[in-house]
């Protein structure tokens, strides 16, 4: 007994000798390595980085390097789809690979706060911004991850036109008749969010506003996005769902929800039969889905100015244009300072809608 | 009949040489990263997807459709040899598949495992070929009331997965659901248990927490036991004897109906209809002691399950345009990029193209039951290499694995810690199955309670006032008393058998 | 002789009852977001607290009367089966998972790769130095074949090489 227990223990202090020797050979390793690296980048790195005050003449070359495209979802959604192309086009153009990684979760704050607060605000990180997760996210809770303040937006890529969708057999003639029926019975409609702060939310809101009906009398019911709340409107599982024509398009050619009308001053190209909510008589319809590209702040503006000319440039591309209108969006290209104004005129408003209605947390 | 006429010209095109290599591609690829723990069809598929760029559409897809069931098929076979899942779906495998190859029957099992995935394969096309229309509008029935009761009935799986301390199984369903919690709460948006972290934020990834708690812990138990080789020298043949698959006839036949149904309902993943095939085949049985310590009917259900499943899933995603899994919602990506926008448009205006990708599957399930059957070997020669090599690349795969699914480092420690607890967890015969359970269930459960509450104005009443619920909810309380009374008997049979000296695998 | 062995059963249902707590304290935060009293996101959280506090003292009861229970004798056994020896190894092995966690990000995929799975190579597979450094640039070189450059995961580039 006793002699197993010593041969334990022996092995034990052999056990822990080696690792030392391991552990100690890890930190050396460790050691040189870092020393190493400290060493070398200044040599490297006195080239490209002149002093802050050379800066304004010159712009240093951008990019030289692989360049990360965060796109804060999973892959397949309408964000993820116009990074995609947008990552395509500048990589061939700029002769540097552009690698869209997703990072999903806590419905887009994770992989902002990612892009904008952790990694270095250097250009080699962009971030794909949408309505919600910038604009919405700001307006529907009062101590949001990220804010407007945190990002520089470099350019608007495409925007999304937004449809009221029903069952197809709905009793609804058309959206005028829709909106009387909910102004008359509010507890009767239910519709499909992503959550209380989410995009068909604000539609919903907005619309509800301008009809006078009883928002704070409808139910929302939550889903986890449109491929998730299509088919609660199509199996009668909720009235209304709105969302972007893209989002709801194979649903409505298979027949079994109907757009009852777009929002927006003028139909949307890819459902010319469908008339805005406008020429129904129903004025002040405003929400809209965008998509484009921002910066942490602190971001230098060469980078922006590039990526914002870039941008302004494959908007032109018929290559592009083909692509976007695949997947349903259309083209909004704006430049960075219109980009930035038209954000904040947007939170301001979204920020107000939100504390009227209580959607503000 | 013009289905007919269309699928034939779909195979013509599907045999020619080039499709026939991205098919074999697909599977090859798909079967390989389906071994490496972790990278389970949604990494796999997402980390391809830039591929579609280089190959024309149909190859592109039917190479990704490839990687998607090779990928199904490829995680079961580490989950039978090694006790690692290769992706959630496979949990249920290991719960019998490891007994077996510990008894030495590996190889037969690995056989039953493939020929199950691929008659529940093909069972799952020709419902894709026939009744996709149908099934997509049945699908569409089923709202948030029905997807509760469900949910209801899944539950009642934790007393038959429990093992041993019904109320241990029951604590650690409930710590399942409580990880599932962490993170945007689904009616306030409002962020739970963050505690000011903003990783925590985005919830704990599944996977991350699979590789933790099956290969980081088995890794582990390896250190512990001081492996030498990386499990038992013994598989056998691989092509099992009349006997197996006899028994494994009418379980695959069960675990392929029920992966079928089940998976054409969007957010039922594979993982569920594999731990339900399981379930219901532990159920019908005669001797539902044997469940855990090596049944081969426990491979053959869930194994047949998931892969049903992952047919079945097509059907929704090509009909109707929606993705009932992640892996497929990845797919649907592929096909956007294409310009090829699912639904019922597709079938017409592409139907060359539908009809070769589907014709394909065919082709693609054959394959892999030709490449798997005899590639066995391989797999099982893997196993042979020495403890301490393996368990270091194991190791990175996992890394690997755990951070491609969110690019996020804060996955990986997650996997490691979940690693260290697994370990705990074994050691003191706290049963991990229904721990994971619970964490693929938290969200959809909680989600339908909040839909059903909403759609009902706040009363529950509307859970049995429609016809399918109260089916389900009448059904889900039946098992819940078979499966007390059952549970009973099970763990008297597991007493007497640990009275004999044989040591029971919890 | 009893009481030992129930040490972990008594441990593991204060742990489950403490977090039973920690759980109802979110559920009751969450309240105050919700719109109805019953429903919101804070139900389950409730309702877990409760599992967790009723069936945690269950087991803590439990782990108290069981005096030689059959199969908590079970859980006594593999501790001796391995000797501190191994314990030492697995917490080894385990701080150096997290050390490569932490590495990652500062040395970027190659180099942390290399170390990590060099130690992990003399800790579990105790081969020699040569050996060891053979394999972890093999694996290293494989890894990096695959997934970096041939799949483009991208991982951190290390925060030291910027």
């Amino acid at each position: 007994m006793s002699q197993a227990s010593q041969v334990q223990e022996e092995s034990g202090l052999k056990a822990y000798k080696q690792w030392a020797t391991v552990m100690m050979s890890f930190l050396m390793a460790v050691s040189i390595s870092a020393c190493g690296a400290r060493e070398a980048p200044p040599a490297e790195q006195s080239a490209p980085k002149p002093a802050p005050a050379a800066q304004a003449p010159a712009a240093p070359p951008y990019p030289t390097k692989q360049i990360e495209y965060i796109v804060p979802y999973s892959a397949g959604g309408g964000v993820d789809l116009v990074a995609r192309a947008t990552a395509d086009y500048l990589s061939k153009e700029w002769g540097q690979p552009i690698v869209v990684v997703n990072k999903a979760g806590g419905g887009g704050a994770v992989g902002a706060e990612y892009a904008l607060k952790q990694a270095k605000p250097d250009g080699y990180t962009a971030l794909a911004v949408n309505v919600s997760n910038t604009t919405m996210l700001t307006a529907g809770m009062v101590n949001s991850p990220v804010k407007n303040e945190d990002q520089i937006y470099a350019a608007r890529i495409g925007k999304g036109t937004l449809a009221f969708a029903v069952k197809a057999d709905a009793p609804w003639k058309d959206f005028a008749e829709f909106s009387q029926w909910v102004k008359e019975n509010p507890e009767q409609l239910t519709w499909t969010s992503v959550g209380p702060a989410g995009f068909s939310a604000f539609g919903v809101a907005e619309w509800m506003d301008t009809i006078g009906a009883d928002f704070s009398k409808s139910r929302m019911i939550v889903t986890k996005g449109a491929s998730d709340s299509v088919p609660k409107v199509a199996g009668g599982h909720a009235v209304l769902a709105v969302h972007t024509i893209g989002e709801i398009m194979p649903m409505v050619q298979a027949g079994k929800v109907k757009i009852l009308a777009v929002s927006g001053t003028k139909r949307s190209p890819f459902l010319p039969d469908v008339p805005t909510a406008e020429e129904l008589g129903i004025k002040g319809l405003t929400v809209f889905w965008w998509t484009g590209v921002s910066f942490a702040k602190g971001t230098p503006d060469y980078v922006v100015e590039k990526w914002q000319e870039s941008i302004a440039k494959m908007e032109q591309d018929p290559e592009f244009a083909k692509k976007l209108s695949e997947i349903q969006v259309e083209a909004a290209y704006a430049k960075s300072a219109d980009f930035i104004q038209d954000v904040n005129q947007e939170t301001g408003y979204y920020t107000d809608l939100a504390t009227k209605k209580n959607i503000r947390k | 009949m013009d289905t007919i006429q269309l699928l034939m010209d779909g195979f013509s095109s599907a045999l020619s040489l080039e499709n026939l290599l991205m098919a074999a591609v697909g599977a090859l690829v798909g079967t390989f990263v389906g071994v490496l723990p972790g990278l389970g069809p949604t990494s796999a598929i997402a980390i391809l997807l830039p591929l579609t760029g280089v190959l024309e559409p149909t190859q592109g897809i039917i190479m990704l459709a490839g990687i998607y069931y090779g990928a199904m098929y490829g995680g079961s076979t580490t989950a039978i040899l090694l006790n690692i899942p290769g992706e959630i779906s496979s949990v249920p495998t290991c719960l019998d598949g490891y007994p077996l190859a510990k008894k030495g029957k590996g190889g037969p099992a690995l056989g039953i495992s493939a020929i199950a995935s691929f008659g529940a394969g093909v069972l799952g096309v020709i419902g894709l070929v026939f009744f996709a229309p149908i099934l997509a509008d049945q699908a569409l029935k089923f709202g948030p009331p029905e997807y509760f009761a469900l949910m209801l009935l899944a539950l009642t799986l934790m007393v038959s997965l429990s093992g041993g301390s019904l109320i241990k199984s029951f604590l650690m369903g409930a710590f399942g659901y409580s990880l599932s919690l962490v993170g945007l709460g689904p009616s306030s948006g409002m962020p739970r248990f963050d505690y000011g972290v903003s990783q925590l934020m985005g919830g704990f990834d599944m996977i991350s927490i699979i590789i933790g708690l099956f290969a980081v812990t088995e890794v582990l138990k390896g250190i512990e036991e001081r492996r030498s080789g990386a499990t038992i020298a013994k598989t056998g043949s691989v092509y099992p004897g009349k006997e197996e698959l006899m028994k494994s006839a009418a379980p695959m036949l069960r675990g392929g109906l029920v992966g079928f149904f089940l998976g054409l309902l969007p957010g039922c993943s594979a993982a569920i209809t594999a731990f339900l095939a399981y379930d219901l085949e532990k159920k019908v049985s005669k001797h539902p002691e044997r469940f855990g310590n090596g049944a081969i009917e426990g491979v053959a259900a869930p194994e047949a399950a998931n892969n049903a499943t992952s047919s079945a899933g097509f059907i929704p995603l090509f009909s109707l345009g929606i993705p009932s899994s992640p892996p497929l919602a990845i797919l649907l990506a592929g096909l956007m990029i294409y310009g090829l926008t699912p639904g019922p448009v597709l079938f017409e205006q592409h139907a060359p193209f539908v009809w070769t990708v589907i014709a394909s599957m065919f082709v693609g399930n054959t394959m892999l039951l030709i490449l798997n059957l005899p590639m066995v070997w391989v797999w099982v020669k893997l196993t042979r290499v020495p403890y301490g090599i393996m368990a270091p690349i194991i190791l990175m795969f996992c890394t690997i694995g755990a951070y491609s699914v969110r690019n996020s480092l804060f996955d990986v420690s997650t996997a490691f810690l979940f690693g260290a607890l697994g370990y705990l967890f074994h050691k003191y015969k706290w049963p991990v199955v229904p721990l994971v359970l619970c964490f693929i269930l938290g969200p959809l459960l909680e989600e339908s309670f909040i839909q059903t509450m909403a759609m009902g104005a706040g009363n529950i009443a509307i859970v049995w006032s429609r016809p399918i619920s109260l089916v389900i909810l009448v059904a889900a309380a039946a098992l819940l008393v078979i499966s007390i009374l059952l549970n009973r008997r099970t763990n008297k049979r597991v007493r007497e058998e640990q009275a004999h000296g044989i040591d029971v695998a919890s | 002789m009893i009481r030992p062995r129930n040490l972990p059963d008594l441990i593991a249902s204060l742990l489950c009852i403490a977090f039973g707590f920690i759980v109802s304290r979110e559920a009751y935060r969450l309240e105050s977001y919700a719109g109805s009293v019953y429903v919101g996101d804070h139900t389950l959280p409730f309702l877990l607290a409760i599992v967790f506090v009723v069936l945690g003292a269950a087991l803590l009861f439990q782990s108290f009367r069981a005096k030689i229970g059959e199969g908590e004798g079970a859980a006594h056994d593999p501790e001796s089966l391995a000797g501190n020896r191994e314990i030492s190894r697995l917490i080894l092995c385990f701080v150096t998972l997290f050390l490569y966690v932490w590495l990652l990000d500062w040395f970027g995929y190659v180099l942390a790769t290399l170390l990590a799975s060099f130690v992990l190579f003399r800790l579990i597979g105790f081969y020699r130095w040569l050996t060891s450094l053979f394999f972890s640039i093999l694996l290293t070189g494989c890894l990096y074949v695959v997934f970096i450059y041939w799949l483009q995961i991208t991982f951190s580039r290390g925060s030291f090489f910027d």
